[in-house]
């Protein structure tokens, strides 16, 4: 169950232009997109690929799955409000994973990432956020994104990062109640860097003004 | 953070990243805490104690804290770092802190235990033990370790029982930027079994030992990924890794014949006229193997002995080592050429003016996977016993015959002897005797004589 529901990748021959961008998905009870990540190269945004995902109220707001094989993936420009989580990253063959300019605001959780690779021997897993913000603004304000009623935002987290896995786990359909579950052995050397990334509100003591509900808070 | 993952985490490096509004550290993190239960067997899960988080610009906690690390982290309170329990943490204001990666990556990396590990830090200020992953469904645990350390010292990493033949180690980056190798740590390992030959290399390419019996340390070659020093008579090997992204070291004992050649020189003129690298290139001409297969540890007086392997040739790489099925009594036969060669002929080798060879002894060495002895096939007892009752039984059975028809020509003879002359049966008697004893005589002599053919 999702607004948009395409794990596989977007279809790169050069006698066809894809994209799948600038989508909104307005409520799910389940996942807004579920999409492939884009390969680091090969795909420019502008005419090929995934870009500019905007979600608000749902589960998982955007599910990335990897594609095999693939040792860089990205994806960009991603919007995601009001939701339970808002960004899942599993790729499971992935030696760098790189999330660049995301906006996740007034989620239980912004980001999970659990990376893997799937082979023994590798090495040198890294995932990158390059650019983004993860905020805690309980805005009602926004009709089409909140409805009317100021959001709880008590216990929440910006990121949960855990680690890699052995051979990664892709999670595409259906409801999962642990959608970041890991289920094998760690994979060697994996890391996490966040890069010109801007947090805000993120206090243990409920705030004021909208910020009353918002208490418990955590970036980690 | 995943709670799941108990075994092991990521490290997390802020680098220009800001957090507005917020009060840290308490809303940083709260660090979970190592599970006392029997998650990761015996031993508890390691994951939880060894990863950090990096604020690289110190914006999240500026002036005073450039490193977080959980609570149970095992150098924290000894390196002066400072408890804060909002976080269940310490807040660590230095910036030599790392982790060190290293598995096992030989054919038995997820069938031996060598777990949990220990690392010393060398002026016993604090040790690390460090467990393997738990047990998951469909995988075995695999010896694969990370364990949060300060840099720029010397570690006495100790495995439960003999470590992995074949083992790699980095240290996790920092940085999507090369930082240069300002980070280091000196690692001391030591085998169970003395004499062994371990070969490290760097991104496949070997690196030579630094003479055990020189002045130069390991640690003063902190800069370079992959220095290492053997002491074989105890199997202790010392080896630099950096945080170059590119020093990844291999560790791997291998196969090898063991020699030391005394050369008639000193050490001196040993060195005026060549050294070891001419010695190597003489060592490897005369043996007919490549330079890289020669791992030269020490030089030393009396009058100049070298010590130096002779290694089987390694064709594994990091990628595809837990795959590698080497075919020992191949490399076996091959090393016992090399070392029958060195043993008949070595006093005669052409040393490029370094000087008569005088004197050498060998060890052979052949390992399993697991780092034991290898012990080629041999005809056992029962075979032989085997052989023998094979050959007695034919030898028997052709001498039965031979002395039935011997019989039968003797009755014959006396039969037709009565029948011609009537002479008495005393003197048959003993004809036959005589012609009994003198066949099963040579039989006998047979006998031996095809035993000892066998």
């Amino acid at each position: 169950m999702a607004c948009y529901y395409h794990p596989q990748s977007a279809d790169l021959r050069a006698s066809e232009v894809n994209y799948i961008e600038t989508n909104f998905c307005y409520g799910s009870q389940d996942k807004g997109f579920v999409v492939a990540l884009n390969p680091c190269t090969g795909v420019t945004i502008a005419n090929n690929g995934v870009n500019d995902l905007r979600v608000s109220a749902a589960r998982i707001g955007i599910l990335l799955v990897g594609q095999a094989n693939t040792a860089c993936q990205e994806m960009s420009n991603m919007y995601v409000y009001n939701s339970q989580i808002g960004i899942v990253a599993n790729p499971p063959t992935t030696n760098l994973l790189r999330l660049k300019n995301f906006f996740l605001i007034d989620n239980q959780l912004g980001l999970s990432v659990r990376q893997g690779f799937g082979s023994k021997n590798s090495a040198n897993i890294t995932t990158i956020l390059d650019g983004g913000k993860i905020e805690l603004r309980a805005r009602p304000g926004c009709d089409y994104c909140y409805g009317s009623t100021l959001v709880n935002c008590t216990g929440s987290r910006g990121i949960r990062y855990g680690s890699s896995t052995f051979n990664g786990n892709t999670i595409t359909n259906g409801t999962n109640s642990n959608p970041d579950s890991i289920d094998s052995p760690s994979a060697y050397d994996s890391k996490l860097l966040i890069i010109g990334v801007e947090m805000l509100n993120f206090k243990t003591a409920a705030g004021t003004g909208n910020l009353l509900t918002c208490s418990n808070s955590k970036v980690f | 953070m995943n709670p799941q993952s108990v075994d092991s985490k990521g490290s997390i490096n802020l680098i220009g990243s800001t957090c507005t509004n917020c009060e840290l550290p308490k809303s940083l993190i709260t660090f979970p805490r190592v599970p006392t239960d029997s998650t990761c067997g015996d031993t508890p899960c390691s994951g939880l104690a060894n990863y950090y988080i990096r604020d690289n610009n110190l914006v999240f906690s500026p002036g005073s804290a450039l490193f977080y690390v959980p609570q149970d982290a095992p150098f924290a309170a000894a390196e002066g770092c400072v408890l804060n329990a909002d976080i269940q943490g310490y807040l660590c204001n230095r910036n030599d802190i790392g982790v060190l990666q290293f598995e096992s990556i030989s054919r038995d990396f997820d069938s031996r235990t060598v777990w949990p590990v220990t690392l010393a830090y060398d002026t016993a200020k604090w040790t690390s033990t460090i467990n393997a992953p738990k047990k998951w469904d469909n995988f075995n645990r695999v010896a694969r370790f990370a364990a949060m350390l300060v840099t720029g010292e010397r570690y006495q990493l100790s495995f439960n029982g003999q470590a992995p033949s074949d083992m790699r180690f980095s240290m996790q980056q920092k940085s999507n930027v090369s930082a240069g190798a300002s980070d280091f740590v000196v690692i001391n390992m030591t085998y169970q079994i003395s004499n062994i030959a371990a070969r490290v290399s760097v991104s496949e390419l070997k690196r030579d030992p630094l003479l055990a019996s020189g002045s130069s340390t390991t640690a003063d070659y902190f800069s370079t990924c992959g220095a290492n020093k053997y002491f074989q008579q105890n199997g202790t090997l010392s080896f630099v890794v950096t945080d170059n992204p590119t020093c990844e070291v291999r560790v791997k004992l291998v196969s090898s014949v063991l020699i030391s050649v005394t050369i008639a020189t000193d050490i001196a003129a040993f060195e005026v006229n060549g050294g070891i690298e001419t010695f190597r290139k003489a060592t490897a001409r005369f043996l007919g193997v490549s330079t890289d297969r020669i791992i030269i540890t020490n030089v030393r007086s009396g009058s100049t002995i070298v010590d130096y392997y002779v290694t089987e040739t390694v064709t594994s790489t990091v990628e595809n080592s837990t795959e590698e099925n080497t075919n020992l009594q191949q490399v076996y036969t091959e090393l016992q050429q090399l070392n029958n060669q060195i043993q008949t002929s070595g006093t005669s080798m052409d040393t490029d003016g370094l000087g008569s060879v005088i004197g050498v002894s060998t060890t052979l060495n052949v390992i399993n996977s697991d780092g034991s002895t290898y012990v080629p096939p041999t005809t056992t007892p029962e075979a032989d016993n085997k052989v023998a009752i094979i050959v007695g039984v034919v030898v028997g059975v052709l001498g039965a015959v031979g002395l039935g028809v011997g019989i039968y020509f003797i009755v014959k003879k006396c039969y037709l002897n009565k029948a011609a002359t009537g002479a008495a049966p005393q003197q048959a008697d003993v004809n036959v005797s005589n012609e009994k004893i003198h066949p099963s005589e040579n039989r006998g002599i047979n006998y031996e004589s095809s035993q000892r053919n066998i």
